[in-house]
């Protein structure tokens, strides 16, 4: 279970993502797996488009301290 | 008349682009066509366009329905193409920019309204499972649902239990974050609930869901009082019938009467894209011509003269039941089938590269074919064949007949011939390097044979009845005869080679084996009856034969070789043994008087039973 600031975390880096790609979404999910896959999906096209290595590893990062997983 | 489904087709892809085509549909004149375009991207978009048959004769779509983006990355719109002309085409979608992910769904009905096809368009979204929208409907109204979903978990999620008659349901190829279906179902009251339940968790769905308009009603169908009608026969909602005559009112078009007989005469020129299925029972003539990218399929009973110019990648399917006359040409990449010709057939086919024919007909038949490369002949006959081919390089000719055959055959490299009867053969083969020739076992009488057989050769050759053969064996090559009547044989057999001979009935064989050769003649369950058998053995040659019959032998031993004898009956022997040779005789019935040794030897063990 993702605690608040893991997930707060999740969503700036996800902002971050959406910022890159000129993408005006709202957030609209807390759930941290959800958070984290949106993340993944995003940095897909990011890393293409808006290459930003410091950015991937914050994402990276959040992703692992709130779900585990790498 | 009312609204009915025709056609659907759903295709998508993650490979990125700024176009998606859906599959190609065969579209009606007159139908009305839904597409619904869902996908996703990092930075999602609707499309700038959508049209039908966009590489011939383009027909725009009109939007009718914007998602927004949804679940961050997803994005659905749908579209309507009314009064669609006649076509088979895809339904292509268009981007201003790269979409990573792009899915269309066509649904196409006909008997719609095609100046105000659909009420309104109900859409829904949801992150549940649960896909569901309600539509307002009149009892009887045809209600169509699209949905479209965005998972990012890159797992695929399909659409169960729908409501009405599901149509599409796929994701997209590659990673399938993206997956939508349709359904329509006909409305039972005012309201119309449509639903679906996902196979699992989503991001995120989107639903439109619509009502549509029977054509000729211009809109809802409103009850009216009309010469008695029925309800199910009112206005607006089906034709009324008087015998063949039917009566239709129209509340926009005031009275329309339409007239059907039987008897029908039709002439048919068909031209670019179209399709006609024409089917009649009886008594038609027809002249059909037809073009590029079209397909005709002509079906009648009886009484048919059809005479069809077949042009490139065209089908032509010609259909009779009897007395049939037909004349086909087919060229490049043309495939032309004539099937279902039971009698009196005459047929004559120029074929040529990469075609195929199959000619297929159960009696009196007549046929000449010349085959090229890469092509197949596949050509059978219940009687009275007679047939004349020449194969070459690649092919594969399979000649199959219940009666009787006269064949001549040249095979040449790679090749493979493959000749099977049940009665009276003549058959000349010459099989070179690599190739096999085989007699598969069908010839039950009357055969002669003669082959030349080389390096690594294999000839299997069976017979039930009287046979002659003449083989000529060379290195490792292999002859095996099996016959169960009278044979005759001559074999010369060299180094490693191997003749096994077998026969249940009068047998004569004359054999000279040479260095390392090994010649094994077994006549304990094969010769039953006389046997005349000449070896001449060399150097470590062996030579074994047992025999239950009254025997005739000739051997002569030489160094290091070694005879073993079992005999039964009436054994008459000369044997010349040299230095170091041994020989073991056992006879189990002796009679003394008719035993003799023409050389000395070292010893002999020698054994009376």
């Amino acid at each position: 279970m993702a605690t608040e600031a893991q997930v707060k975390a999740l969503q700036a880096a996800l902002q971050e993502v959406l910022d890159d790609l000129g993408n005006t979404s709202k957030i609209d999910t807390s759930d941290a797996d959800e958070l984290a896959r949106r993340i993944a999906y995003g940095l897909r096209y990011a890393k293409a488009r808006a290459p930003n290595p410091a950015r991937d590893a914050r994402a990276d990062a959040a992703i692992k301290a709130a779900t585990g997983k790498p | 008349m009312a609204a009915a489904y025709s056609t659907s087709g759903a295709a998508g892809d993650d490979a990125g682009g700024t176009t998606r085509d859906s599959p190609s549909l065969v579209i009606p004149a007159g139908a009305v066509v839904y597409a619904f375009v869902n996908g996703s991207d990092g930075s999602p978009a609707a499309p700038t366009g959508v049209s039908l048959d966009p590489t011939g004769t383009p027909q725009a779509f009109t939007k009718i329905g914007d998602s927004g983006t949804f679940a961050t990355y997803a994005y659905a719109t749908l579209w309507v193409l009314k009064n669609a002309s006649a076509v088979t085409a895809v339904v292509r979608a268009t981007w201003a920019g790269s979409q990573g992910e792009r899915m269309v769904t066509v649904w196409v009905g006909t008997g719609i309204d095609t100046t105000t096809p659909n009420g309104t368009v109900v859409t829904a979204t949801g992150t549940s499972q649960s896909v569901s929208a309600t539509v307002t409907s009149v009892s009887g109204q045809l209600c169509v649902q699209f949905a479209g979903h965005l998972y990012t978990g890159a797992a695929a999620r399909t659409y169960n239990t729908p409501s009405g008659t599901e149509r599409t349901d796929a994701v997209i190829s590659g990673i399938p974050y993206d997956g939508a279906a349709s359904q329509d179902k006909t409305a039972a009251g005012t309201s119309t609930a449509m639903t679906w339940s996902l196979s699992a968790n989503i991001d995120a769905w989107y639903s439109f869901a619509f009502a549509l308009n029977d054509a000729g009603g211009g809109g809802a169908p409103s009850i009216a009082d009309y010469g008695g009608a029925d309800r199910r026969h009112r206005p607006g909602r089906g034709p009324l019938s008087f015998g063949r005559w039917y009566v239709r009112e129209r509340k926009d078009q005031g009275l329309t009467i339409s007239a059907f007989f039987s008897a029908i005469a039709e002439s048919a020129g068909i031209s670019d894209s179209q399709g006609a299925t024409p089917t009649f029972t009886q008594g038609v003539t027809e002249t059909a011509g037809a073009t590029d990218s079209q397909t005709a399929a002509f079906t009648a009973t009886q009484g048919r003269l059809e005479s069809a110019g077949i042009s490139e990648v065209q089908a032509g399917s010609l259909t009779a039941g009897a007395g049939a006359v037909e004349t086909a040409a087919a060229t490049d990449s043309s495939t032309a089938t004539l099937g279902g010709l039971t009698a009196e057939q005459l047929e004559t086919a120029g074929i040529s590269d990469g075609q195929t024919a199959a000619l297929a007909a159960t009696q009196d038949r007549t046929e000449s074919s010349a085959l090229t490369d890469s092509q197949a002949a596949s050509m059978v006959s219940n009687a009275q064949l007679t047939e004349s081919a020449a194969i070459t390089e690649g092919q594969t000719g399979a000649l199959t007949a219940a009666a009787t055959i006269s064949e001549s055959g040249a095979l040449t490299d790679v090749q493979a011939e493959t000749t099977a009867a049940t009665a009276t053969i003549t058959e000349t083969v010459v099989t070179t390097d690599t190739q096999a020739g085989a007699g598969a076992g069908a010839f039950n009488a009357g055969t002669i044979e003669a082959g030349g057989i080389s390096d690594t050769q294999s000839v299997t050759a069976a017979f039930v009845s009287t046979i002659i053969e003449s083989s000529a064996l060379s290195d490792v090559s292999q002859a095996l005869a099996a016959m169960v009547a009278a044979a005759v044989e001559s074999g010369g057999i060299t180094d490693s080679a191997q003749g096994a001979g077998a026969a249940t009935a009068s047998v004569i064989e004359l054999g000279a084996l040479t260095d390392s050769s090994s010649a094994t003649l077994e006549g304990v369950n094969d010769f039953f009856a006389a046997a005349l058998e000449v070896a001449g053995i060399s150097d470590a040659s062996q030579v074994s034969a047992v025999m239950s019959a009254t025997v005739t032998e000739t051997v002569t031993f030489a160094d290091q070789s070694a005879a073993i004898r079992n005999f039964y009956l009436d054994m008459v022997e000369v044997a010349a043994i040299s230095e170091g040779s041994s020989a073991t005789l056992t006879v189990l019935i002796i009679r003394p008087a008719r035993i003799t040794f023409s050389l000395a030897v070292r010893s002999i063990g020698f054994q009376l039973n």
